[in-house]
């Protein structure tokens, strides 16, 4: 379409303050309420130590996040560098369709909704984040999280690999703070984990470049079996 | 890429209401397929095809396309007669393409049988089904891990499949699914978990009875030796996912669920 040229924001920010701020796990957007399906992994102990929560940290970014959340905020990002606002539309579609869990779908929407009305007292004014707010608001698009991230990062400035960069450390420093919680396994062997996992975000770096839509939603049986029966786990403490 | 060794099999099967009661209105196939004389259940007003091939199974090169077109109100169950095995293939694929369209009110039940990827094997499916109001549909599918029996555990090349549900033509449903065991740890966390086999039944209605889901989790609890998930998607459907170690235990849970919906549907 091509009618909505994004333009930088005329705020007095700066795009690595706005990086940092918006992918802290602390970000006020409900993250650490969500654990993706690890809580069921938890309680039927296939991931009961460090070495399980290890396993299960890369299997969970290079066979799942990659294909789903990154590729999403990826493409976002670079739908929004061409101001393609019909692609976010397909994108926001595309999504409710490959996130067969509910409770994965739920947390999608609910984060991204989140993240929407934070930063948008400071994006208001521009007129790609507008137009893609009104879908929302509208119903016409239901508001994914990694979407809004891979749109107000480059909104905001934020080069891709950057962006990229901190979304999946965020992602896996929220897992490994659930396993510290859950399993649990000690902050120390928390944070080995997480030092080890720097060559695996490298990878992941590299791989999203090269994928484009037709990978999205690459579905992993266990992953999306495991999230499916935490709908009807006895005890929860996460709300996925 | 150009199929080098053999051609597309086709089947085509076109249906329609006539008096109240699902005729075969045209079908055509070209070997290895060929359809038996339909039979009817009339008393769920259901028209069952069986599906043979004369062929030993799915060999390199090999294209298949299926095209079904149900028109209003009709009801067409289609069954596989045999086990989908893939053969050892040397630099190849096979491939198949299957394409549904439903007119309103009409219902289709896919019934594959289990799917099993020889070893050095590969293999693309693609599906698409689009649905108007009122229409139902119904899969289901086994994928094991090889011929297990003789200790063949994922030693496939590839296995890719992407099944896609429309609704008036909305894309409501789209599962993507790629094994590579050469890159993948299938027996790890995210995939098969220790188990060789998965079976997924999904079924899409826009007037879907929620109360099934509650007949789902009675039938399953009381199941041993199987992990199972299941959820509803956006909008009007049920998605099931099963992990287990038997084709045919999995595939007798799958009768048992598609019974389950068989009486909503036409009680």
């Amino acid at each position: 379409m091509g009618i909505h040229t994004p333009t930088p924001t005329e705020i007095k920010t700066h795009p690595l303050f706005c990086l940092l701020q918006i992918s802290d796990p602390l970000f006020p957007i409900g993250g650490y309420t969500q654990s993706y399906g690890l809580e069921t992994y938890v309680q039927k102990g296939i991931v009961h130590n460090a070495d399980s929560s290890r396993k299960y940290l890369q299997s969970y970014l290079l066979n799942n996040f990659l294909y789903n959340d990154l590729l999403a905020a990826k493409l976002a990002w670079e739908y929004t560098n061409e101001a393609e606002l019909e692609n976010i539309r397909c994108l926001d579609k595309l999504l409710c369709a490959v996130k067969t869990p509910k409770e994965l779908r739920i947390a999608s929407t609910k984060l991204g909704i989140r993240f929407l009305k934070i930063v948008e007292s400071i994006l208001k004014d521009n007129s790609f984040f507008s137009s893609y707010a009104q879908l929302v608001k509208s119903g016409e698009c239901a508001g994914h999280y990694s979407i809004l991230y891979g749109l107000v990062t480059k909104l905001f400035n934020i080069g891709k690999t950057d962006a990229l960069s901190a979304v999946i450390y965020s992602t896996a420093s929220s897992i490994v703070n659930n396993c510290a919680k859950l399993v649990p396994i000690s902050q120390k062997d928390g944070q080995d984990i997480l030092f080890e996992a720097h060559a695996i975000f490298q990878q992941l770096i590299d791989k999203v470049e090269v994928l484009n839509e037709e990978s999205l939603g690459l579905c992993c049986i266990g992953f999306d079996l495991r999230a499916m029966q935490h709908e009807r786990l006895y005890t929860r403490l996460y709300i996925s | 890429m150009i199929n080098k060794f053999g051609k597309d099999s086709k089947l085509y099967i076109k249906a329609k209401v006539t008096n109240g009661v699902t005729m075969l209105e045209d079908s055509f196939f070209t070997a290895p397929y060929k359809i038996a004389k339909p039979f009817f259940d009339d008393t769920k007003g259901i028209m069952n095809i069986m599906v043979m091939a004369a062929s030993a199974g799915i060999m390199e090169g090999d294209c298949y396309r299926i095209n079904i077109e149900l028109g209003d109100s009709s009801r067409v169950a289609l069954h596989g007669q045999s086990y989908n095995k893939i053969h050892r293939m040397k630099e190849g694929y096979a491939s198949q393409f299957n394409k549904f369209l439903l007119g309103k009110g009409a219902f289709f039940d896919y019934v594959q049988k289990p799917t099993i990827p020889f070893a050095r094997s590969r293999f693309y499916s693609t599906s698409e089904c689009h649905l108007k109001r009122s229409s139902a549909f119904l899969y289901s599918e086994v994928f094991a891990c090889g011929r297990e029996k003789r200790g063949e555990r994922f030693e496939f090349k590839e296995y890719k499949s992407c099944n896609k549900v429309y609704y008036n033509g909305e894309l409501i449903f789209l599962d993507n699914q790629l094994l590579l065991p050469d890159c993948q740890r299938l027996e790890g966390i995210g995939f098969f978990e220790g188990y060789t086999h998965q079976a997924t039944l999904a079924f899409f209605c826009d007037n879907f009875n929620y109360r099934l889901l509650d007949r789902f989790y009675e039938l399953l609890k009381n199941i041993h030796g199987i992990d199972y998930g299941l959820t509803t998607i956006k909008r009007f459907g049920t998605i099931i996912r099963m992990l287990g170690n038997s084709s045919d235990f999995l595939e007798r849970i799958l009768i048992n669920l598609r019974d389950e919906i068989y009486n909503v549907i036409t009680g």
